[in-house]
């Protein structure tokens, strides 16, 4: 046996199979193109120069190992799918005189060629469009287009190494299958019999009882500490229930059509009914794991998508003032921020400063708690953060003349506290409550209103610094008397952000200070980053989802073309077959997808909470972004099923 | 009335660009009459696979008609031809053509089922014919759950359940050992005596010698002819042999 032979086979047996393998190399090329451009984006001196290219590595770290992940599953499933469709082939070499050996040989060299044609390409791929990746990058980070894209050796090793452990591991589960299954066993493999089915109804029952559990669970939080909390069960029990559904649910639902006679014996339900059936048996994992993979997909980009696009709602709603500066001691000189200011050209609109102590509490009817740490599930719309100011520094912020006694508080605040004029109850000690003001410059700011903000007006210091001793127990440290200072300010982008950076310079250890134009750049990178992610994500999900939908078609495809020869041998017209045909693939395309959707369309509720984690709020923008991913998703879905029922009406045409 | 007229039928195989030509039948001429049972026998490349297309309508010969009952299936417009096909011929074949995705009552129902006849009508027919055929028990088992000579017994009730004009068989026992082979050709003989035409095309001389009349094929033409008569199958088996003796003058391979 030459090596020439192994070679010669390997190559024809690939150019005989180049419906199934030129997609699997396509595949196989992006997933490898996709990990090296993560691989090289995260090795790029480049990325250095992005501000906050922390936060970007740690996102590219993310998916790297993600991707990882679903390449190692995503190839081994593909591989045992191929070698299975391929027994018959090397049960006949067995029978013509090749060993084992030697079909392991060939089964070798062909992985060898497709592997080595997929890094290759994949590499090729990610040096190609690396720098273009890069430059979209910079874009969607806001980032000018100065730094360059450095490629390292680092990718190249990566990959290979990735790769290299794939190969040997599906080279490894391919030897083994040839060697355990008989000659005999190897040419008869193809063709089996179904299964009889047992526990249909109690696993059906099963998998509607765990989707109901799911859906009710995600739709009845509101905010994300339960959301984070429910998420992983909820998705956990949404998966089970899919595969349950699919595989049994599915059967079921065709069973109980097939007994209603007067529906299974016409024409068109009979044939497509029957042949469902079959079909669903086999293929029940299969679309399983194309409505999870799709709904992963469409959760994963609309989340990532809303978090870019409203960045700037979140960037405003962490930052309700330009900048904000507090210390424990003794404030930043309002001259000395003012001088910065003159030196960047920046003209300060508003100027706020005052002492006071802040905390959060619990406020329920109108009794003021502290906030039990130990409780898990809270509810968010009782807690409220607020400031405890006296009267002089109040009035010396906001122009006011208020005037208070002891045992007297006024509010300020946004939210409906009418229920407190009656007098509040801070952790037994009683406040009378002299007056709810709504309007407050401190309330109403520049970027955001606060919400779930209270000021509390105190005719003293002290008195501020009691109530918040009452109600507030720092984890960190006592509570102090701080100064805070709000700042508004208008100038050129380029001035903003160097005078917010310098302002941010002159605070210490003892103070913090923020400013929305230094916070937005990090945003950009972060949220940049995100939806860098979530595009790579949805570009691999959808090209396992097609592959995978693909090599159901065209292996379906041969199947299937026996039995509409026999159809048409008893006596069924091409039509009659061509409508037959349609209406299968339609349903076999379409279930995973609209599953899918309905999933999606449970899981709005929960990624719209899990969202405010990064608070996201805008959540007709969340709406929004979830339509549109979907729709677009569908779109690529329905190009997919227009390409492969081509195939398959090729491979079914007699 | 003949049921079925075969004239002077010429069927000519063109290779794919159209340069060769390679005629499968030359001149067949024969006719069936109502309620015969009728056996085709030839070697190898002989046009009979070809000749049963053509009566089964599944091909069109390029010239020459055929007539059943009188009707010409050559102008039967394409969209009709599958009505046809199921109204008036039913079919066996060599290797059963049973569906795996449908249980056998529901295999032996299809023809119906494409017909939009309804369900009790079809249960009806089926009962006596499951019966007849000794399969009444095994209605609800699926194709690759039984033995060969059961699925071939399924598809003969599959071919005679719509009531055809004319039976057509594709080397029934082909695929069957003896036991199963001679049960399915007592069965054929008994529907043929209740009246079920019936046209077979075998390699077997065993199968050929059930039938009533013989016709041998050579070379593209029916070469002769022979009639069982009131003779024992025995004898007509040796008449056959004989004759496929003849028929193989010249080196051709019988089998």
């Amino acid at each position: 046996m030459g090596k020439n032979l192994y070679m010669k086979l390997a190559l024809t047996n690939m150019k005989k199979n180049k419906d199934m393998v030129l997609p699997y190399l396509i595949a196989n090329t992006i997933i490898a193109g996709m990990y090296f451009l993560v691989i090289a984006m995260l090795n790029n001196k480049g990325l250095k120069d992005i501000p906050s290219s922390g936060s970007l590595v740690q996102c590219f770290q993310i998916s790297n190992f993600i991707i990882s992940i679903i390449a190692v599953i995503f190839m081994v499933y593909v591989n045992s799918f191929l070698i299975k469709k391929r027994l018959k082939e090397f049960g006949l070499y067995n029978i013509l005189g090749l060993e084992k050996k030697h079909i392991i040989y060939v089964m070798l060299t062909e992985n060898i060629i497709l592997f080595g044609a997929a890094i290759l390409s994949g590499m090729l791929f990610g040096i190609i469009f690396g720098k273009l990746m890069f430059l979209v990058l910079l874009k969607i980070c806001h980032t000018s287009a100065e730094t360059r894209f450095l490629l390292s050796i680092t990718p190249f090793i990566q990959t290979l190494k990735l790769f290299g452990i794939i190969f040997v591991f599906c080279s490894f589960i391919n030897s083994i299958t040839i060697l355990r299954n008989k000659t005999i066993d190897l040419l008869q493999r193809a063709k089996y019999g179904e299964k009889k089915m047992r526990g249909l109804i109690p696993l059906t029952i099963l998998g509607l009882v765990l989707l109901a559990i799911a859906y009710y669970k995600a739709n009845k939080i509101d905010n994300y500490v339960q959301a984070i909390e429910v998420f992983f069960p909820a998705v956990l029990m949404v998966m089970i229930a899919t595969y349950l559904l699919f595989m049994t649910g599915s059967i079921v639902l065709l069973n109980i059509l097939k007994k209603n006679k007067s529906f299974y014996y016409k024409s068109n339900n009979f044939i497509s009914t029957s042949s469902l059936i079959y079909r669903m048996k086999q293929n029940a994992v299969g679309l399983a794991n194309i409505c999870i993979l799709s709904t992963m997909a469409i959760v994963t980009a609309a989340g990532c998508m809303s978090l870019y696009l409203g960045q700037e709602t979140i960037i405003k709603q962490f930052n309700p003032f330009d900048m904000m500066l507090n210390k424990q001691a003794e404030p930043i000189q309002e001259a000395a921020i003012r001088e910065l200011a003159d030196q960047y050209q920046i003209e300060i609109d508003d100027y706020v400063e005052y002492e006071a102590t802040v905390g959060s509490f619990v406020l329920e009817d109108n009794k003021v708690q502290k906030i039990d740490q130990n409780i898990q599930n809270m509810d968010f719309s009782q807690l409220y953060d607020f400031v405890a100011i006296s009267e002089t520094e109040y009035n010396k912020a906001c122009n006011t003349n208020l005037s208070l006694e002891e045992n007297h508080v006024i509010l300020a605040s946004l939210d409906d506290l009418a229920k407190l004029r009656e007098g509040l109850d801070a952790v037994g000690k009683m406040y009378q409550v002299d007056d709810i003001i709504t309007e407050s410059p401190l309330l109403k700011c520049k970027n955001s209103n606060r919400t779930n903000f209270i000021y509390l007006i105190f005719s003293n210091d002290e008195e501020a610094l009691a109530f918040t001793n009452q109600v507030y127990e720092s984890r960190y440290d006592t509570n102090e008397i701080k100064s805070y200072q709000y700042i508004n300010y208008q100038g050129e982008e380029n001035d903003k952000l160097l005078f917010a950076t310098f302002v941010t310079k002159l605070s210490d250890a003892n103070s913090t200070a923020s400013s929305v134009d230094t916070f937005r750049v990090k945003a950009y990178g972060m949220y940049g980053g995100l939806l860098f992610i979530g595009i790579l994500f949805i570009i691999i999900f959808l090209t396992i989802t097609i592959l995978i939908i693909y090599f159901k078609q065209v292996t379906e495809g041969f199947d299937d073309r026996e039995r509409f020869v026999i159809l048409q041998k008893v006596g069924m017209d091409e039509k009659m077959v061509k409508q037959v045909i349609n209406r299968q693939i339609i349903i076999v395309f379409f279930i995973p997808l609209i599953m899918a959707l309905i999933h999606l369309l449970a899981a709005s509720n929960i990624i719209k909470a899990l969202l405010t984690a990064f608070y996201m709020v805008d959540m007709e923008l969340v709406l929004k972004c979830i339509a549109g991913t979907s729709a677009l998703f569908a779109v690529t879905y329905v190009v997919v099923y227009k390409m492969t029922a081509k195939v398959y009406l090729r491979i079914v045409k007699f | 009335m003949d049921l079925l007229e075969v004239k002077n039928i010429k069927k000519v195989y063109h290779t794919r660009f159209g340069g060769q030509q390679c005629p499968a039948l030359s001149n067949v001429n024969f006719t069936v009459e109502q309620g015969e049972y009728v056996a085709i026998m030839g070697p190898s490349g002989s046009g009979k696979t070809t000749l049963l297309n053509i009566l089964a309508s599944l091909d069109k010969p390029t010239s020459g008609e055929v007539l059943l009952e009188g009707k010409s299936m050559g102008k039967i417009k394409e969209g009709e031809l599958a009505s046809f096909r199921r109204n008036n011929l039913g079919f066996v074949f060599q290797d059963f053509n049973l569906l795996d995705t449908f249980s056998l009552k529901d295999n032996i129902f299809l023809p119906l089922v494409l017909s939009k006849t309804n369900y009790k009508e079809m249960e009806k027919r089926l009962i006596p014919i499951a019966q007849s055929l000794g399969i009444e028990k095994l209605l609800e088992k699926y194709p690759y759950e039984i033995s060969g000579g059961q699925k071939q017994r399924c598809a003969i009730a599959r071919a005679i359940i719509t009531n055809p004009k004319l039976l057509l068989a594709d080397e029934p026992t082909g695929a069957l050992d003896t036991k199963a082979s001679s049960n399915l050709l007592n069965i054929f003989n008994s529907i043929n005596d209740n009246g079920q035409t019936i046209l077979m095309v075998t390699h077997s001389t065993q199968a050929a010698s059930h039938a009533k009349r013989v016709l041998f094929i050579r070379d593209g033409e029916v070469f002769s002819q022979i009639y069982r008569g009131d003779e024992s199958k025995n004898d007509f088996f040796q008449r056959i042999v004989s004759n496929l003796s003849v028929l193989s003058d010249g080196g051709v391979d019988i089998g």
